[in-house]
């Protein structure tokens, strides 16, 4: 099959906060930056990692473990009880950002966000990928620090969301119809959006 | 290692405009006056109709969380915190 590919101007942009709910920990404590970090919505032997900071994704620590697999694996693993009314407020905080540059913000979890810049006057006075720096630098000044974000900016919601995670934690990317076939000759199966191990055996059967 | 703490303290604090910026500097507690040197975090907290404002501070070593009532204007440390393993 040889389809054409989207010649279009890439005009949509995915926002992501790898490890959101750590990184907003750490930012919170200072005494944790650096330090292998996973929030749980229960603090016991078994419940469940939902965020592990990127000292702890280092250590083999992943998301859904439980916390005694967790300290298993990292000995010094700090484990935080969620904090949900600090996760909102900085959602609210990021989405606010974004929406200085375009009414178009959907917001599609706690952590991730699209913007639709089809049609905006922040275009003229920038380049997306000019924005997009300077959302990093928004968020670092207004929000904290350690505040870093992936951003992925494409043609479509599925192809941003691609290039948001090809260069984790705080990776800028752009996909367009020059570097798209080069991106997906990168890329394993699972890497795609919503294709895991079983999608995948089905798909190469 | 984090521990509760749940105790009145006195705070001197700064407000600067036109931000509106609320930063703690000193805090007192349990005899000893603490010199806060990183504001991490602030974020509101509405329990029912009493909205609070949280502040997430260090003094370089240790982390305290501290919460303004905004009804009574009273300063409560709520948490201390090493960031070390339990």
């Amino acid at each position: 099959m040889d389809l054409p590919l989207n010649h279009a101007e890439p005009l949509l942009m995915h926002i992501d906060l790898n490890s959101c709910f750590a990184m907003i920990e750490q930012q919170a404590r200072p005494s944790l930056r650096g330090r292998p970090v996973g929030v749980t919505a229960n603090v016991s032997p078994g419940g469940c990692v939902i965020a592990p900071s990127y000292e702890a994704k280092r250590r083999g620590v992943k998301v859904g473990y439980r916390v005694r697999d967790a300290l298993e694996l990292c000995p010094d693993l700090v484990i935080l009880p969620s904090d949900p009314d600090k996760y909102f407020h900085v959602h609210a905080q990021f989405v606010r950002i974004f929406r200085d540059y375009s009414p178009n913000v959907t917001p599609l979890s706690i952590d991730e966000a699209v913007i639709d810049f089809q049609g905006t006057p922040t275009l003229r006075r920038a380049s997306l990928v000019e924005i997009g720096h300077e959302i990093k630098r928004r968020m670092k000044a207004e929000i904290g620090e350690r505040m870093t974000c992936n951003i992925g900016i494409a043609t479509n919601r599925f192809l941003a969301k691609t290039a948001a995670g090809l260069h984790k934690p705080d990776g800028l990317d752009v996909i367009t119809h020059h570097n798209v076939r080069a991106v997906y000759d990168q890329l394993d199966l699972t890497d795609l959006c919503g294709i895991n191990a079983r999608y995948e055996t089905r798909l190469n059967s | 290692m984090i521990q509760a703490v749940g105790e009145k303290v006195s705070v001197i604090a700064s407000c600067s405009q036109p931000s509106g910026r609320v930063v703690p500097h000193r805090l007192r507690w349990c005899g000893r006056t603490i010199t806060l040197t990183k504001l991490g975090l602030h974020h509101p907290v509405r329990e029912g109709r009493r909205l609070y404002h949280v502040f997430s501070v260090s003094d370089g070593t240790t982390d305290y969380r501290l919460k303004l009532e905004t009804e009574t204007l009273h300063w409560v440390l709520e948490e201390i915190s090493d960031g070390l393993a339990a």
